[in-house]
């Protein structure tokens, strides 16, 4: 017994000293050379070498070592994956080997690939992201920055801080001089009053005046159609002009129209509430009911010099700043749940409304309720709108279904009494830029004078200590420049300014080093990473003053990750690291099919986005097992949302924890309306993108990429198959088969989700209505009835799960891809998480104390 | 002489150093040349935009999915079975369609691409205009099925070119002419390279402290600025002469689909008429082509079209490009450069896709046009399997003049291509 020990043991010595060393390799198992054997060397062999590849030779090589290398095996699993190889009358290999052979070779060269592109834990310095650039910006200049004409952040298969991905273009520095140009002068324009300014608004004439016009041209030309038919019908003869219309073609459209609107229109006039206020429509009368921050008049009386009075108006302008926007609404009686919510967003040039927010309206019109909302208004964002929650698609579906069944609208739900908007308001933050600005007198500054402004801009935007003279000086000859050709000192300082924000110092995260080696990072280097890990945006004042002082390690470092994680900026981390981890870019793919889905417009979709992000924040928040991600009893949502998922009893627009009624289907990501609407195109299920998401999300067993070039299932595409034929049907060609084995049992025990993520029991498939059967199994695992075993299963794999999500969590803490040689850190940091209550919190902190987080290599 | 010919009158092992006698001087049948690179993302329908493969020739049947092309028939050529080996992108329709690059080429990284054949023209012709190159693009490439990148433009570092996106933008790009005096648009040109003096300053200071990797990647911010600063001194060089007129009225804004196209290639004719510049790609819009044409699947839900209901909409996709594809060919027919030669002639015009539909990269859909001179046009030519499509880039380079021996992974001239 002790004897075979010691010899187990000597013997895996001997393996490890082996593959030390050895140069990398990724090892192809010697026994599928008999399958090249039986299927490939006829032709490609010393004699008879077919599209001059030979797979013959014992020279032929087993160990993937080179790029190379791997390209010949992916050539070899290209022709066997698209059928072109074995050519059709060669012998075929029995669909087993052929599904082992492209199981493991598609492994292999998923190993190979991540063995040849690894970085050695080398961490390439890197520019801001358009994410970080536009954060940093903000919190800098005080105002929000557009950063859209920045392009895509590129990231092919990794984070987007991961700097071996992130480039740079001619265009996108000259974007940056732009950008920083107009946000500095968008920032000057920028006011705060002591005694805000404050509009209230009653907008009942105004939107009666336009309801009213409409009805009466609806009736108007209506009537004239009419008229003019009868005339023609009579034999007369006259022109559709005679009667008030333009011509023919819109003889029929008057018609049209007051078939379709009239009826909406007087019924909302004579609605008494549109006396006193504005009632909102699902698209007629008032879909939009907008209104703009620009300007108010006011009579003022003028003292002359002779001592009598004149009046005179004032107009006063609405400057840019931080607003706050309010409205006094009411819920109407009998209005059915999904009809209570109301959005306020802006039009933008193109005429498009952008959501800023969703309420929730439940006050009677008894005892209406006052909602609010702050917005910082600049030039692009002053057309405020409100409308029920709606996207055209559906507000346009809605609207005619209620025609086709009544003749006009549904019946409005919501009633707006008044709104207000109050600002610019004080605020409390003095971003850098209004410092700086404030020492600049109206009067001309000498250069000894400008410099040490210009000095002290640049050193706190640069994220370190010295700046260089030969910089400033340059910097003060083209405030000079500037001035010289006629603009103000205020003027003049813009330039200077966006260079110093266009400069590499400020675009790129530099921890120099002078040679290769792998030093400690500075107290300021580490501040930085740390505040770029998880707030996406430099470090503020307070962490900069502890890194300076030289106190940023052990129990601060711990209290100021603390700190951070409660920080209102974490939610930049939170989404941006999810969203990318977790792969909700899917969401926004499509469109969903209004018809089918009338409920999951953009407001829905974006809450049930927010879902994942707010369950996050919960789970470091109150440090629980990262396993409630795969299942727990308890949802976070608003009233949206319970709406959605059919629950009661939550009320309002805040996200909040619900414990969920036993045996609930909810609870888990699995059950999250967001990730299964990802798992559809928008108007079906797709179980095959549900299935590999869990494969790769959550059972960290990521199918290799969807290979080219496999030929379709041509035969069956005319065909509406239920997912269980799908299932069926992926088995019967080998090339599918190795990896949708394991796909596809996963999304059809996820089948009785919906699209929108609703629970159903049947599906319709042409006009046949189906009964679900989610039954299965795992591929070499558990059989399962339907999604609430399927669920435990997975809930049983939180070890796999925490893997994925270390390495994906170190990979974006570290702005580099981990994997390949990393595999003992990533081994260490799962025990160790699991012995820590498998806690996300602990694990952020446990990353930011890692040697490799400290130093530079 | 024909340098084709003279090449391979005496094999190709004579390299470049005895051609130079030819090099300087652009061939009478290329002076004045343009290229266009179009790609449309997600493919075509296979079944019906494709001929019979053994159709080949001048007599090959139109197959439904070009038939809007009819009348140009005998002016353009279907040059189809090529492929790029080291793709492995199953949605990657544009990516390196102009570059043939392996994206595993470099150890260490993920991605990495190299020089399109559009900038290796670009690189030789454009120094006496007012742009070298031209790249339009499409809002949300990748849901066009186009694949990473920010257009269809690598430079010769592999490094993604900038597109414009937006044709009214274009528009003023090309013909605004900025309300500025001569001494305004100098003071102009003045403050952005004392600005980008300042920039460099920090280039230099930071450059000193950094490990050779990361220069590696400051040196990207350099190149950039440099390049800035070229396009400074080209618009300095062009001061006092006006933009040209612009040949049509300034467009409607947030023009999507069908009419952005259009109104893409009205812009590309109008700016080779003018002679801005003679190099033009542009990563055309297969999404919003769909929206536009009031379909409510995505492009990519259409490229797996199979049998059923998608594949009327794949079908009526290949119609309506062609279609636009035809509108582009009357155009550049119509219209005559400044030497009063037809812009079609002058033009090598290339059109396709990686992707040939689903996940296949392989026979990629490629049509060429115009250059007539140089070109073999009206043929379906098809290639035997596996022919590289750079084998393609590299003939057209042949045919207006830029021979090299090579072309990313080219094995050789597709002679059938030239005239």
């Amino acid at each position: 017994m002790c004897e075979k020990k010691f010899i187990l043991t000597f013997f895996f010595f001997l393996i490890s000293l082996a593959t030390q060393a050895k140069e990398k390799a990724i090892q192809i198992d010697e026994q599928y050379r008999q399958f090249l054997t039986d299927y490939c060397t006829k032709c490609h062999n010393a004699k008879k070498t077919k599209g001059k590849v030979r797979l013959d030779t014992k020279g032929f090589s087993f160990a993937i070592k080179t790029v190379k290398d791997a390209d010949k095996w992916q050539h070899i699993l290209n022709s066997v994956n698209s059928k072109e190889m074995p050519p059709e009358d060669e012998t075929q290999p029995k669909s087993q080997d052929k599904i082992k052979f492209l199981e493991m070779l598609s492994g292999k060269l998923v190993d190979a690939r991540n063995m040849l592109n690894d970085t050695g834990g080398k961490i390439t310095m890197r520019r801001l992201n358009r994410r970080e650039y536009k954060n940093t910006m903000e919190d800098l200049l005080g105002v929000s920055v557009n950063a859209s004409t920045l392009p895509d952040d590129f990231s092919s298969s990794n984070f987007d801080n991961d700097g071996t991905n992130l480039f740079l273009s001619a265009d996108q520095i000259q974007q940056y001089l732009m950008i920083a140009r107009s946000s500095i002068e968008d920032a000057l324009r920028h006011k705060t009053l002591d005694k805000p300014l404050k509009i209230r608004y009653e907008p009942e004439t105004q939107a009666n005046e336009g309801v009213t016009k409409r009805h009466s041209e609806y009736l108007r030309r209506y009537k004239g159609a009419i008229a003019y038919e009868k005339s023609q019908k009579a034999g007369e003869n006259k022109q559709p002009k005679d009667f008030g219309i333009i011509d023919k073609a819109e003889v029929k459209f008057a018609k049209d129209h007051y078939e379709r609107f009239f009826a909406s229109y007087d019924d909302y006039l004579k609605n008494s509430l549109s006396k006193t206020g504005v009632l909102m429509s699902l698209r007629h009368p008032i879909l939009n009911f907008s209104f703009k921050i620009d300007w108010f008049d006011q009579m003022i009386t003028i003292e002359r010099k002779n001592g009598t009075e004149r009046k005179k108006k004032l107009r006063t302008t609405f400057p840019n700043g931080v607003y706050k926007i309010r409205a006094r609404v009411a819920l109407l009686p009998n209005s059915p749940p999904e009809r209570s919510f109301l959005d306020l967003g802006f039009m933008d040039k193109e005429k498009s409304f952008n959501r800023l927010r969703t309420f929730q309206v439940t006050a009677p019109l008894s005892n209406p309720q006052i909602i609010e909302q702050t917005v910082v208004i600049n030039s692009e964002n002053r057309l405020m709108t409100f409308r029920e929650k709606s996207t055209e698609s559906t507000a346009f579906f809605k609207y005619e279904m209620s025609r086709r069944e009544t003749g006009k609208a549904a019946s409005p739900t919501l009633w707006i009494d008044w709104v207000e908007y109050e600002g610019p308001l004080p605020s409390k933050k003095q971003p850098l830029l209004s410092q700086t600005i404030a020492k600049i007198n109206s009067s001309v500054l000498k250069s000894d004078q400008i410099k040490p402004i210009l000095k002290d801009f640049a050193q706190k935007v640069f994220r370190r200590g010295k700046v260089e003279d030969s910089y400033t000086d340059r910097l003060i000859g083209l405030y000079e420049e500037e001035l010289s050709v006629g603009l103000k000192p205020k003027e003049a300082i813009v330039e200077p300014l966006s260079v110093i924000l266009s400069s590499p110092s400020f675009l790129f995260l530099a921890e120099p080093t002078a040679s290769l080696k792998k030093r400690l990072l500075t107290q300021n280097e580490l501040a930085i990473r740390l505040s770029y890990f998880l707030w996406s945006s430099a470090p503020d004042l307070r962490l900069q003053k502890i890194a300076a002082a030289g106190k940023l390690k052990g129990e601060i470092l711990r209290k100021e990750v603390d700190r951070m994680l409660k920080d209102e900026r974490v939610m930049n981390f939170i989404r941006s690291y999810t969203y990318q981890w977790l792969g909700i870019e899917r969401l926004n793919f499509f469109k969903f099919d209004a018809r089918k889905y009338p409920e999951f417009d953009d407001s829905l979709k974006a809450a049930t986005e927010e879902e994942i992000y707010q369950t996050i924040k919960l789970i470091i928040d109150q440090k629980l097992d990262t396993g409630k991600l795969l299942k727990s009893d308890f949802v976070v949502i608003n009233a949206l949302l319970a709406n959605h998922y059919g629950i009661t009893g939550v009320a309002g627009d805040e996200f909040r924890k619900v414990t969920l009624p036993k045996n609930s289907v909810r609870g888990g990501l699995t059950g999250m309306a967001a990730i299964l609407a990802m798992g559809s195109d928008g108007n079906h299920t797709s179980p095959v993108e549900r299935g590999a998401w869990v494969l790769r999300k959550i059972l960290n067993q990521p199918p290799p990429p969807a290979p080219a070039n496999v030929p379709q299932l041509s035969r069956l595409e005319s065909k509406k198959l239920s997912a269980r034929q799908i299932l069926k049907a992926h088995q019967e060609e080998a090339q599918c088969a190795h990896c949708h084995k394991k796909i596809d049992p996963i999304g059809v025990g996820m089948e009785n989700f919906d699209a929108d993520g609703t629970w159903r029991t049947h599906v319709k498939l042409g006009n046949k209505k189906h009964t679900i059967d989610p039954s299965g199994a795992i591929y070499r695992g558990p059989s399962f009835k339907g999604y609430v075993e399927l669920r435990d299963f997975i809930s049983s794999k939180t070890d796999d799960f925490n893997r994925g999500l270390i390495t994906s969590l170190l990979s974006y803490s570290m702005n580099r891809k981990f994997g390949f040689s990393d595999q003992d850190l990533i081994n260490g940091l799962q025990k160790k998480m699991k012995r820590n209550k498998n806690s996300l919190h602990w694990l952020i902190h446990e990353i930011v104390q890692l040697e490799d987080f400290k130093i530079k290599r | 002489m024909n340098r084709r010919h003279f090449l391979k009158g005496i094999g190709t092992t004579l390299a470049l150093p005895h051609m130079l006698s030819l090099h300087g001087e652009e061939k009478k049948s290329t002076q004045m040349n343009n290229m266009i690179f179009l790609s449309f993302g997600w493919g075509v329908t296979k079944e019906t935009w494709f001929p019979n493969v053994k159709d080949t020739g001048a007599n090959y049947k139109l197959p439904e999915g070009l038939k809007p092309l009819a009348r140009h028939k005998k002016d353009f050529s279907l040059v189809l079975g090529t492929e790029h080996k080291f793709n492995s992108g199953g949605h990657w329709g544009s990516t390196v369609f102009l570059t043939g690059a392996n994206r595993y080429a470099v150890p260490g990284k993920s991605f990495s691409n190299t020089i399109s054949v559009d900038q290796v023209a670009a690189e030789k012709w454009g120094a006496n205009h007012r742009f070298s190159s031209l790249q339009f693009d499409c809002d949300n490439a990748g849901q066009s099925g186009h694949g990473p990148g920010l257009s269809l433009s690598w430079n010769k570092n592999g490094k993604p070119l900038a597109g414009l996106r937006d044709p009214f933008l274009v528009y003023h790009k090309l013909f605004g002419n900025e309300k500025m005096s001569i001494d305004e648009k100098k003071n102009l040109i003045r403050r952005q390279g004392s600005s980008l003096d300042a920039v460099l300053m920090d280039v230099g200071s930071m450059k000193r402290k950094l490990n050779p990797q990361d220069k590696d990647k400051l040196d990207e911010y350099l190149e950039s600025v440099r390049e800035i600063e070229q396009q400074l001194a080209r618009e300095k060089a062009w001061i006092g002469k006006p933009k040209p007129k612009a040949p049509f009225k300034e467009p409607k804004r947030g023009l999507k689909g069908y009419k952005e196209i259009k109104l893409m290639y009205d812009l590309m004719v109008a700016a080779l008429q003018t002679n801005t510049t003679r190099v033009i790609s542009y990563r055309q819009p297969v999404e919003s082509l769909l929206k536009s044409l009031d379909v409510d699947i995505s492009s990519h839900n259409m490229s797996h079209y199979g049998k059923g209901s998608r594949l009327p909409v794949s079908k009526l996709r290949d119609q309506k490009q062609s279609e636009l594809l035809a509108y582009l060919l009357d155009k550049l027919k119509a219209t005559k450069n400044s030497e009063g030669v037809s812009l079609f002639d002058k033009t090598t015009l290339t059109y396709g896709s990686n992707i040939s539909n689903s996940h296949n990269i392989r026979n990629c859909p490629v049509i060429i046009a115009g250059n007539g001179q140089n070109l073999n046009l009206g043929q379906h030519i098809a290639m035997p399997k596996r022919t590289p499509l750079c084998n393609l880039w590299l003939s057209l380079l042949e045919a207006n003049g830029l021979s090299q021996q090579k072309f990313g992974d080219s094995s050789g001239l597709i002679e059938q291509v030239l005239a």
